[in-house]
Parts: structure tokens; sequence; C-alpha cells
């Protein structure tokens, strides 16, 4: 009889949500890589070997200057940690990789070998979000992969509900948006009308590579590249799709609800 | 009655014919004759709303004043009327509509400019208003029946008034041979009457008492039963109802609705509580039954009609079912022995009458302006009027809200009389029949419901949400007269529903009369602020109190947004439509769609019929063509009155051979009844 | 079947010269598939080739039966045809789609409107069907959805609570990689192929894969093979279980709903285990695999493997015995099986009416020519069938899984591929978890993509849907939908 044996499994299994943040964070697969690193100091003169291998044409090296991995457009398919001889780009196996600026993910320079982590919101919007924030999901015209790992935060395992962050139904009751998917031009009215219907004081958090810049569709007439095209973005979560814990990470980051404090390169 | 009072009561009797003759004198001069017709119809009403409420209000102490209007040539009949407690009470039901409707007509009425006759209509208004009145105040029996007649007919010519459409007249027919059949019965009953107490007059009838034999007794009541009750419309001679209220006037489909129907009531309660004494216990039980079928297949057929005066006509069969529940209880409680409940559940009935009378001629007077406004009947054309007829939208809301029986409007407060009176009748009775006593309770919790949802339907559908076609969309508001005749009746609801106490006193000279109890003391508690229910466990309201802790807590909001809230912006957006270019009125709920779970749920009642035709080309995937229909089986017609009309029609074809054409056969049958009737005579 | 001479007959994951695919002119070519489709052939593929300015159709249709597919075109024209769907309502979408990008009238298509919509700035935008009388209202539902899914707009004529009849607009998430697969394969085409449909990354990799090693005249090395056999009954695995608890969520039946939310992300991660990828980017490449799964890392997967399925296994238990889940799922949404075979339905919502139709069964190509997985059928056709073949699957890949992984084949994980034959078709067919995916290529004079269609399984099943919501209540939409799960951004590319 289901009742009586999903009350004993329930006892018997326990709690199944993570300690995190309150304890470790959980592994990521061992062949994940997480953020990337960039140590310009170590590429050799004239060498492009990772340039020409990259899809979605993240790196640049302009003559004269260091080389530049914009990690908004990568989909971390870890081509150019292949190709690189005297590896100086490197995975660090680091889920952190939210930032809160554009120009935070491009790496390379000296001083940005790594992401420069998200700082919290300001007080005012930290005292309002902090522990309740409503997101409406829109997802725009993806591959439906950051959807699922937005949804898989919702289950027990790792239980968003528990940081009062809950995806709701309508605009009207959200606090933000959180945009997945490049953004299609048949969509772009329905992202508009979604964010007029938010109230003020509003978010919008870009979770993937194409929400950041367009992601393997980067370029396409089609698409929009991205949801920095019709609204601001306050948070940018790269990846394709982004781990869970990456989304987690950001989100916590972004209310302050981390312990420790944002890593500043 | 003092003089004052009777002086009114006849000047208002005086005005009526004057207005009657002045509409038809000046025809030709619309504008006059509306303003003569009708303007002299709201005088003869006030003056009758003057003289009924202040004989009332003196007391029961007075005695009633009986007097004859002017002596008759005709032998038998005497033009007698006897204005007592009964009479002065509906003497003020129809006195108060005739001043509402009458106003409500001057602006009506101009609809009619140019088409049809102004005169006819407001002299017919004002002959149906006398007619009506002088029922009420009728001493005699033929004079009553003559006055019957009158208020038949009249309403049979303002029903017909737009003779044109063949529904109408259709409608009218029905409404005129429904009428006659239960003149039959009244007339028969009469006859009896007469022959038991050999006078005309009502009081050598109440002066019967418990004399007359059982078995007459009964044959009578049961005449009077069926008479009355086919002009109160009740469950299953109701059919006339649903069909003549929609196709007349609105401002007759108010006075039938608010009025005619109602001296079926006055009939029943004449005839049972104040002619042939104590009635045995299943008089109350016939009518308590009858009551609660009405009300419950009366809102039930309401739910499944999209034609908005349709729809309110089943729900005064409704209404009627729940005054009928009052005085079937009251019937039961005076068998009994408890006095004292039988005038609760008297009082509840013919609140419950005037509250009617108030709530559903607004309904009317309001659906009239919706009729004007858009020239359409049908629920699924309307939406979206809210904006465009603001206080009409207002004024059916709270028609809407007081027959929904919600507090602190008037239908509460009957319904909730009615409901104490049934549920301390369980414990009057030790037999088995006291459970009709919470089954009725439970059925007319169950209408109260099913009446709110319906209602819901009707203001939603009608006045919310975006306008559904091009009538719609250029609808306005009613002029002022029209509006004003609303607003007087909106005033006599919340008067009703937040000053009970001061009304109920008017009750006791009424009670006194049929029941020999006052009650007005014991139903009102600390000095008039709170209504209670005689027993002590009755509990206790006070609508007064109810409005009172309304008002007090509505700054409550805005204090606190202007405490907390000022500075925050206010936008208009339109409605979130899941990302869409906008939304249209196809996308709107319909009427049909909102009672479609209830048409699931009582699926054996309606027996609801739906016709779907698909067209394709080539494969049904595909369809060109998709037409839907719905039909709900209207259930008296296929079950009880065709098959009738089938047995009438089948058997005077057969009497026809009687009319063989030939002197001869007519000479043998005047014979044979001559005859026959020396021989029975002897 | 007797081997038709008007069509070219080729084995799944083979290639054709071009000059080898028989050419007609149109309308006897249009007779000829129709009078195939009417001896029991299902359309796979049918699309248009631009040649200058004029186009020609190419027809791939697959014979369960004899486990054989047949290709065929007509000469190249323009203008107008006789439409096919007339006989074959399979056709519809696809002749649409060909109208819509090519410009070919078929004349006599009964349901002629753009599929995509992309023209006109949005789906819904366009002119919708409508039944007539006073007492239908419409709803019109998306693009943005109540809960975290793709956009799509979906428009209910209604009486009262009864859906009389539902339309679909899709194309809200047309990305456009049709069109910039041409001249392909580009540095981003890898990328864009696992991306098409995020959760079926594995199969339409395998597809792709497939075809440029038949371009390139070869297949993967045998480990090669393995392995992506055992990534895509993963994959299969997580979105089966996935989809088992959303249909108890929808249905208010916790226990469930909360026990394989879980255990999806449990076998995502197994897939992560071995490429790093969750959904499995990454893994799969021309030419092989990127990843290798070695002996310890395939012992721990096995393990993991076996703790989840006993969970999974368990958690559905819970659900088939509530009565109260599957008195809500009974004889909701039925889909009979004319209809299916009538308008193309593939995949585990057509093998829930009954019919037997599974690419790994029919249509061998890779391991799957070498171990099989039993085909799991249900007749019914309503939302319970669907529930049951999906729970059915889970049972038979985890087993197959389980029997798979500890028989590991030996070998090189990758070949270097030489480059694609010139001016050749090629056809690959994978049965992802939906259903049917199937990949045409044609490549030009210097080997690049000439025209490279792909069709998603839901390109079939969208129309089921909207048949399997005729007469039932709008209220329980939301588990038709669930129970076919059909891909948006698959349909819309």
């Amino acid at each position: 009889m289901f009742v009586i044996d999903t009350i004993a499994h329930r006892l018997k299994r326990g709690c199944e949500t993570m300690a995190y943040p309150k304890g470790p964070a959980p592994v990521l697969p061992d062949r994940h890589g997480g953020a990337l690193k960039v140590d310009a100091s170590k590429c050799t003169d004239g060498c492009n070997a990772c340039v020409p291998g990259c899809p979605t044409q993240a790196i640049t090296r302009p003559p004269g200057k260091p080389v530049a991995l914009d990690l908004g457009r990568c989909i971390f398919c870890a081509a150019c940690v292949e190709a690189c001889p005297p590896k100086a780009i490197t995975q660090t196996g680091d889920h952190r990789m939210a930032v809160r600026r554009r120009e935070d993910l491009i790496l390379g320079e000296p001083g940005r070998e790594q992401v420069r982590l998200a700082a919290a919101l300001d007080e005012k919007l930290r005292r309002l979000f902090g522990r309740s924030l409503r997101l409406r999901v829109v997802s725009t015209g993806g591959c439906g992969g950051c959807e699922a790992d937005v949804n898989v935060l919702g289950t027990i395992g790792w239980d968003l509900g528990r940081f009062g962050i809950q995806y709701v139904a309508s605009p009207r009751h959200a606090d933000g948006l959180l945009i997945t998917g490049c953004v299609s031009r048949n969509m772009e009215l329905a992202v508009k009308k979604a964010w007029d219907a938010v109230p003020e004081p509003k978010i919008v958090i870009a979770v993937g590579a194409c929400a950041i810049a367009g992601g393997p569709f980067i370029g396409n007439p089609e698409i929009m590249n991205g949801a920095a095209s019709i609204v601001p973005v306050d948070l940018y979560i790269p990846g394709c799709p982004p781990h869970p814990l990456t989304i987690l990470d950001g989100l916590l980051r972004l209310l302050g609800r981390l312990e420790e404090s944002g890593r500043k390169s | 009655m003092n003089e004052l009072s009777a002086t009114l009561l006849t000047s208002a009797l005086w005005a009526y014919v004057a207005g009657m003759v002045g509409a038809l004198l000046f025809q030709r001069a619309e504008r006059l004759a509306n303003g003569i017709g009708f303007g002299l119809a709201a005088v003869g009403g006030c003056c009758g709303v003057l003289s009924c409420a202040s004989a009332l209000a003196t007391g029961a102490a007075t005695a009633s004043r009986s007097f004859e209007l002017f002596p008759s040539l005709i032998p038998y009949v005497r033009f007698s009327i006897h204005a007592d407690a009964l009479g002065c009470f509906f003497g003020i039901i129809v006195s108060l509509l005739g001043v509402a409707l009458s106003i409500y007509s001057l602006g009506y009425a101009r609809g009619y400019y140019g088409q049809k006759s102004v005169g006819v209509l407001g002299a017919f208004f004002n002959l149906l208003l006398l007619a009506t009145t002088l029922v009420f105040l009728a001493d005699h029996a033929l004079f009553f029946l003559i006055a019957w007649e009158i208020m038949a007919l009249s309403a049979y010519c303002l029903v017909s008034f737009e003779h044109e459409h063949e529904e109408t007249r259709n409608a009218g027919v029905l409404y005129f041979v429904m009428s006659h059949i239960g003149t039959g019965c009244l007339i028969l009953g009469f006859l009896l009457l007469y022959q038991a107490s050999g006078s005309y007059g009502f009081d050598s009838f109440h002066a019967l008492g418990d004399k007359m034999p059982a078995g007459q007794r009964n044959v009578v009541f049961l005449l009077f039963l069926f008479g009355f009750g086919v002009k109160a419309g009740m469950v299953p001679v109701h059919i006339w109802l649903p069909a003549a209220h929609p196709v007349a006037p609105s401002n007759v489909s108010a006075l039938m609705s608010g009025v005619l129907i109602k001296t079926g009531i006055y009939g029943i309660t004449r005839v049972s509580l104040d002619f042939m004494g104590t009635p045995p216990n299943w008089w109350g039980v016939t009518v308590l039954t009858i009551g609660t079928i009405s009300a419950v297949l009366g809102v039930l057929f309401a739910l499944m009609e999209h034609d908005l005066k349709r729809l309110l006509a089943y729900h005064s069969i409704e209404n009627i079912g729940i005054i009928l529940m009052g005085l079937g209880a009251a019937l039961m409680f005076l068998h009994s022995g408890h006095s004292v409940l039988a005038s609760l559940a008297l009082i509840a009935g013919l609140y419950h009458t005037i509250n009617h009378a108030c709530f559903k001629a607004l309904l009317f007077l309001g659906a009239g302006a919706v009729l004007h406004a858009t020239h359409t009947r049908n629920m699924e054309e309307m939406g979206g009027l809210a904006k465009r007829m603001r206080w009409t939208a207002l004024f059916f809301l709270v028609g809407a809200v007081a027959i929904s029986a919600l507090p602190p409007l008037n239908g509460f407060v009957s319904e909730w009389l009615t409901y104490q009176s049934l549920l301390q009748g369980f414990g009057t009775t030790t037999s088995l029949i006291r459970l009709m006593f919470p089954l009725s309770g439970a059925m007319l919790a169950l209408t109260g419901a099913l009446a709110a949802a319906c209602f819901v339907k009707a203001f939603g559908i009608t006045f919310l949400a975006q306008a559904r076609s091009d009538h719609a969309r250029q609808a306005h508001e009613a002029p002022f007269t029209m509006l004003l005749g609303q607003g007087i009746l909106v005033a006599a609801c919340v008067f009703l529903g937040l000053f009970p106490t001061v009304f109920l006193k008017l009750f006791d000279p009424l009670t006194q009369q049929l029941t020999g109890q006052q009650l007005s003391q014991q139903l009102t508690v600390a000095n008039g602020l709170v209504l209670s229910g005689v027993a002590a466990q009755g509990g206790t309201v006070s609508t007064l109190g109810i409005t009172v802790m309304l008002l007090c807590l509505l700054p409550v909001p805005l204090v606190l947004w202007a405490l907390f809230a000022r500075r925050s912006r206010t936008r208009i957006a339109p409605t979130w439509d899941c990302g869409l270019r906008g939304l249209t009125p196809q996308m709107e709920y319909t009427a049909t769609g909102f009672s479609k779970p209830l048409r699931m749920i009582f699926k054996a009642l309606f027996r609801p019929r739906r016709e779907v035709q698909r067209e394709y080309d080539f494969s049904p995937y595909f369809t060109t063509t998709l037409r839907f229909e719905s039909h709900v089986e209207e259930m008296f017609q296929t079950g009880i009155y065709r098959p009738l009309r089938w047995l009438v029609l089948r058997a005077s074809r057969r009497l026809r051979a009687l009319q063989a054409g030939s002197i001869q056969a007519y000479l043998i049958y005047i014979f044979v009844t001559l005859l026959a009737l020396l021989l029975f005579a002897l | 079947m007797s081997a038709s001479t008007l069509f070219a007959l080729l084995a799944n994951s083979t290639s054709l010269p071009w000059a080898e695919v028989p050419a007609w002119p149109v309308a006897e070519f249009v007779r000829a598939t129709a009078s195939e489709l009417a001896r029991g052939a299902r359309l796979c593929a049918w699309f248009g080739v631009p040649e200058g300015t004029e186009t020609g159709l190419v027809a791939v249709l697959a014979f369960d039966a004899d486990n054989m597919l047949a290709v065929a075109r007509s000469t190249p024209f323009s203008g107008s045809y006789h439409a096919l769907t007339t006989t074959h309502p399979q056709a519809h979408l696809f002749e649409r789609e060909v109208w819509e990008q090519h410009g070919l009238t078929p004349e006599g298509h009964p349901w002629l409107k753009p599929v995509r919509r992309t023209a006109g700035n949005a789906p819904a935008n366009g002119e919708f069907f409508r039944v007539e009388g006073r007492e239908i209202h419409e709803v019109a539902v998306g693009p943005i959805h109540a809960g975290v899914i793709e956009p799509g707009h979906f428009r209910f004529q209604c009486a009262g609570e009864e859906v009389l009849h539902l339309e679909i607009a899709l194309g809200y998430q047309h990305r456009g990689v049709e069109r910039a697969l041409t001249g392909g394969p580009h540095l981003a085409t890898m990328s864009q192929m696992e991306t098409l449909a995020g959760d079926t990354t594995i199969a339409h990799a395998t597809a792709h894969a497939t075809i440029m090693e038949s371009l390139a005249g070869t297949e993967a090395p045998l480990r090669a093979q393995w392995l992506r056999a055992i990534a895509l009954e993963l994959e299969r695995l997580a979105n089966h279980t996935g989809d088992m608890g959303a249909l108890a969520g929808d249905v208010a039946f916790l226990p469930t709903m909360s026990a394989c939310g879980k255990l999806r992300g449990d076998f995502l991660n197994l897939t992560a285990l071995i490429c790093g990828n969750r959904f499995g980017r990454g893994l799969v490449r021309p030419g092989g695999c990127r990843h290798d799964l070695e002996p310890e890392r395939a012992a721990q997967l096995l393990e993991r493997l076996k703790a989840a399925l006993t969970d999974t296994k368990q958690a559905v238990a819970w659900f088939w015995d509530a009565a109260s889940v599957r008195a809500r799922f009974e004889n909701v949404g039925v889909v009979f099986p004319a209809q299916a075979t009538e308008i193309g339905m593939v995949g585990p919502a057509a093998r829930a009416c009954g019919l037997v139709r599974d690419v790994r069964y029919d249509h061998p190509a890779g391991w799957h020519r070498f171990a099989q997985v039993p085909i799991a059928v249900w007749p019914g056709g309503d939302v319970f069938a669907r529930a049951r073949v999906r729970s059915l699957e889970i049972k038979r890949s985890g087993e197959y899984l389980q029997g798979q992984i500890a028989a590991p084949t030996d070998g090189e994980l990758r070949s270097e591929l030489p480059p694609p034959a010139a001016d050749t078709l090629a056809v690959a067919l994978v049965e992802g978890w939906r259903g049917e995916v199937c990949h045409v290529a044609l490549t030009d004079a210097a080997g690049r993509f000439r025209r490279y269609k792909i069709i998603d399984p839901s390109f079939h099943n969208w129309t089921g849907l909207a048949l399997a919501l005729r007469g039932t209540a709008i209220s329980d939409f939301p588990i038709c939908n669930k129970s076919f799960n059909l891909s948006y951004c698959g349909f819309d590319l």
C-alpha cells in the first residue's frame, strides 16, 4: 500500500537535500572542467592555436595584444584546452562562474585570469529580495538544457525553496526574469511584454551561453544574440548548460547568501 | 385606518383612473400621454404607499376599514374594499413598485416614440396598477374576481404590446390560457365557499372557520392552491412565466414579476390563513414541498439560460418557491399550535415577498436599460457594459447581491428568517414529518448557492470584460428617469436590508390578524439594532452592524496606503496574456461555458443535447468547418404539457362528433339537458 | 513488399551517390510516393533541394517490415504540384514546410499555413481555426507558459470545459539551424547539432556523426558505437524518469514526483560521469567518441546505475499502485491506432497506441545491430498507455545498460575520418527517447553540405497531441502535454 510504503521510505531515507551551502559543495563531475583560467603570460608569441578551433569564436588574439577568451560566448567544449601547447588555457574545476557585469567574463588580461565573481545586489535590493526572490523563467529560444537544469534546482536534492527563491507563473508576481535561450526574433515581443509586466524594482538573470551571447547559434539572423539585446541584465551565468551548482552559486551570490565574499582577482 | 389613510387610498385609486383616461385621451401627443399616464401613476403610487404604510404603522389596535367604493347596480356584486393588515401590506408592495416603475417608464417609454402608442401603454399600465390594488383590497368574492380578470386582461394586453413578433404573440396567448385555467379554479373555489357560507363577503368566509366538512375544505384548498399557484408561477404550472416576462416591455416585466405573481401569494395566504380556520397538516406539507421544488428547479433552469430576461424570470419562480416555503412552514406550525413560530415563518415569507418585489423589479429595470442600449437580450452578445453604463451596472450589482441573499441587503434578512423558522421547526413535532424542515433548509441553501453562481454569470458576462458585439461596444448610459426609478428600488433594498427591525413593526397587525401573535418585540434586540430569531438558540444577526463595521473598516486600507505606499508609483498596464499581441473578445468565457459544469452535474434533469457538425475535405484531421450548438430540454413542456395538449386535442376531436351540424341533433341535446336538470333539481 | 524500381533502396546509416537517386517528374514522383505509403511505408523525410531558381523534392521512406529505407527525388520545378496530403495525412507538415522554405505550393493541401511562422514576427499572430457558434470561447496559451518550459502557442476552441479543437503554433525557438548548415560542416556545426534539442543531445549528435561517417564511406570504431549506445540509453533513462515525475506532479502525486525529480538528476550525472556534461555534450564526434569509459569508471557507473534503477523502480511502483493516479490517466487524451498510423506518429507515443515501431528494431544501426533492446508497446493510446510505455522502457533500458556496461568491446575510441564524398546523399535514423531522429545530408561537388535536413521526432508527433485533445477536458491538457512531452526547439530548429 503506497501510503505506508512511502512514509516508511521517507523515514528510512531521511533528508535528501544537500547540505550546501552550509556544508561543502557537491563535487563537479571530474570531466566537467569547471571555469576556465586564461594565463596570457604563458602564451607564446604569434601562437594562435586556440583561436580557429573555437566553435563560437570566443577567443580572439588581436596582433600585439594578449589572448582574450570571452567566457560568455564559451560553450565549454574544451577544444581550446586541448589545442593549447603551453597550457595557457586550463580548466580549474571550479563551479563558481557567475558575474555581474558582462566585461567580467572576458579573461586574459593580466589580473583577469579568472572570472571576477558576482558581488551581491545593493543594500536596498538585498533587503527586498534577500529572503524572498520570485523569478519568472522565460525560455526564449535555446535548446531546453538550461531550462532543465533550472528546473532541477526545484527538486528535493537542491531545494531552491529553502532560500526563498521560487519560480512563479506570472511576471506580475515576479521580482525578476530568469532568461534562458538566445532570444529568437519570434520571442522578442513576448520577452519585452514579460519585462514590462514585472513590477519595479526588477532584476534579470541570464543563464547559459545562449542567453549571454547567443550560444552555438551566435550570428544567425533569426536570433537576437542574447538577453542583453532587449533587457538590462544583472547577473550572467555562463555554461552550456551551466551545472545546477553554478546556477545556484550565482543566485546565492547575487543575494549575498554565501559566507565567503566574492573573489577579487 | 384613519380618515387620512382612507382618503389617500381613494385618491390613489382615482389617480390611476385619471392616468388611464388621460393617457388614452392624449394618445396623439406622445410626450403628454407619457407624462400624464405615468406621472399620475407615480402620484397614485405615492398615495398608496403613504396610506397603507401609515395604516399598518398605527398598529394592530386600530380596526381596519371597510367601505363601499360606489353603489353597484348589478345584483350579487358589491364593490366594497376592506383595507385590513394583509391587504395593506400587499398594497405597499404594489404602490412602491408603482412609484418606481412609473418614474422609470417616463424614460423608458421614450424608446417607443414614433413606433407604438405610448398612450395605450400608459393606460394599460394604470389599469393594471388599479386592478392589482383592488385585488388586494377587495372584500367581496365577485368583486375580487372582476378585479382579477381586469388585472389578467390588462396584463395580457401589456405582454402583447410588441405583438409584431411571433414570439410575443405566442407568449401572450400562453399567458392568457394559463391565467384563465387558474381563474376557472378560483371561480369554482369561491362558489364552493359561497355554498358553505351563504354569502360572497370575505368576512363570511372568515367566519366559516372549521365549520366546513373536511372533504369540501380540502377540495376548496386545492382549487385555490392551483388557481393562485398558476398566477404565482409555482412548479409545474409555471411555464407561462419564462415565456411572458421576457417578451413584455421591461417596465411591464418588472411589474409582473414584482407584483402580479405576488397576487398569487396573497391569494394563498388569504385562503389558507384567513378563511377556513386551522389548517390540517398536509396543507402545509404540500405548500412546503411545492415551494422547495419550485425553488430548486427555478434556479437550475435559470442557470442554463443565456437570455437575460428569461434568466430573471426563472429566478422569480425560484423566489416564489422560497416564499411558499415560508408559508408552508407557517401552515404546519399553525396546525401544531406553535403560533409564535407560525408568525415567524409567515413574516419570513411575506418579508421575502416585498424583498423579491424590490430586487426583482430592480433587476428587470436594469435588464431593460441594457436591452435599451444594446438591442439584444442575449448575454453572449454583451460584455464590457460596466465601463459604458456605470450606474446601471452598479444598480444591477446591488440587485444581484440582494437576490443572492448576501448580507447586508434585504435578501439576506428574509432568507435568514426563513432558515430560522425552518430550523426551529425541527423541534416542533416528533413525527417523521419534521424531517421536511431540515431537508427544505438544505434545499434552500442549495438554491442560495446556485443563485449566487447564476448571478455571477449574469453580471459577469453582461457587464464585465470586453464587449462581444458592436451593439455592446456602442452602448450608452440610460436616461435620468430610468436611473431614478432604479435608484428608488435600490434605496428600498438598502432600507429593507439595514433596518429590518424598523420594518418588522409593520408586520404586527398582520400577524395579529392571521396568527394572533405580534412578534416584532421578540425579534428585536438591543434597541432595534439586532435582529433575533425568537428562540434562545436561534441566533441573532445585525445587518446594520455588519454595514457599520464594513464602513469603519473601509478607511483602514486607505490609511495604510497613505502611510506606507504613497511613494510607490502606480502603473496601468494590460493584463498578462502569456506574451501575446493582445487579448480578443473571443477569448472571454461564455455564459454557456460558465454553467457547463452544473449542466453536467444535473444531467438527468436537463438532458442536454449537443450538436457538433464537422466538415472536412479529405480527412477529419483537417477540419474545414466545425459548428457547435447545445440545447437543454424543457422537461415540463415535453413531459407534461405536450402530452396534455395532445390528450385535450384528441378528446376534442372525438367530441367534435357531437357537433354534427344538424338542427335536430342540437334540439335533442337541449331537450336531454333540460330533462336532466329538472330531474336533478327534484 | 516487392522491390520498387521507382525508389532506390538503402539501409539506415548508409549513403548513396546523388546520381543513383531516381528522379521523376513531380506528378509521377508524388504518385509513386503515395502508392508506397499506401502499401505500408512510412514517410521519414520530405524536403526540397534548391537547384538554381527551381527546387527538387526528395522523399525518404521507411519500409519497417523489410528494415530498409527508400529514397527518390523529383526533377526540379517551380510553382505548384498536387499535394500528397490529400491522400496521406502524414505528409501534411512536410509539405507545409516545403511551401514555407522553398515556395512550392501543394495544390489541394487542406491546411496550408506556415510551419514556423517566421513571417509576421510571431507565430500567434496568424489566423487560427475558429469553431462557429456563440457558445464557443477560445483559450490562448503561450508563448510564455506557466511553468519552466519552452515557448509555443496553443489555441483551444472550447465549449465550456471541453476542447473541440486545438491548433498548435510553434516557431518561437526558430534559430535558423538548417539554413546555417549549408556550406558546412562549419566549426559550430557539431555544437549546433548537440543543441538542436537539448535533452536529445546524444541522439542528434549520433545521427550527425553517423552522417559524416557514412559520407566518408566508413563507420565509427566498434568501441565508440558501444559507448554511443550506452549514452543513448542513459539519455532515455534520464528523460523518461523525469517525465514520470512530471506526470506524477501534474496529478499531485508527490512521492513519485519528488523521487523522480531527484533521480533524473542522478541519471544525468551518470552521463556526466562519462563526458563531464550532464546532457552528453562533447561526447559524440564524427569518427567516434571523445571520452572513454575505462573499467574503473565503468564499474562506478554500473554501481550508481543499479542504485538509481532500484530507486526508480520503487518510485514508479508507488505511482502505479495509486488508484487516484490511474483514474486520472485512463481514457484521457486518446489517440487511436488508426490515427497514429495515418499521421505517422513515432516513438513511445506511437508505441502507446499499439504500433510496433522503433528504429532500434526496424532499422538497426551502430551497436543495435549486435545487441537489441526489447520494444515496449502498450495498446490504448491514452495517457495511461504512454506512461506505461515509458516505465517499461525505463526497465528495459536499465537491463540493457547493465548487460552492456559489463561487456565492453575493445578497440580505439576515435578514428580519423577521410573527407566526405561529393554529390552524395546520406541518411541516418536514431531512436531518440522521443522517437525517430532523422538526418539527411546531401553534399555538393566540394563535399560540403548542399542541403542538410533534420527531422526531430516531435515533427511527427505534435499533430498527435492536437488530435488527442479533441473531446478532452481542457483541465487534462497538462497531463496530455506531459505524456507526449514533445520538443518545441526540436520542431522549431
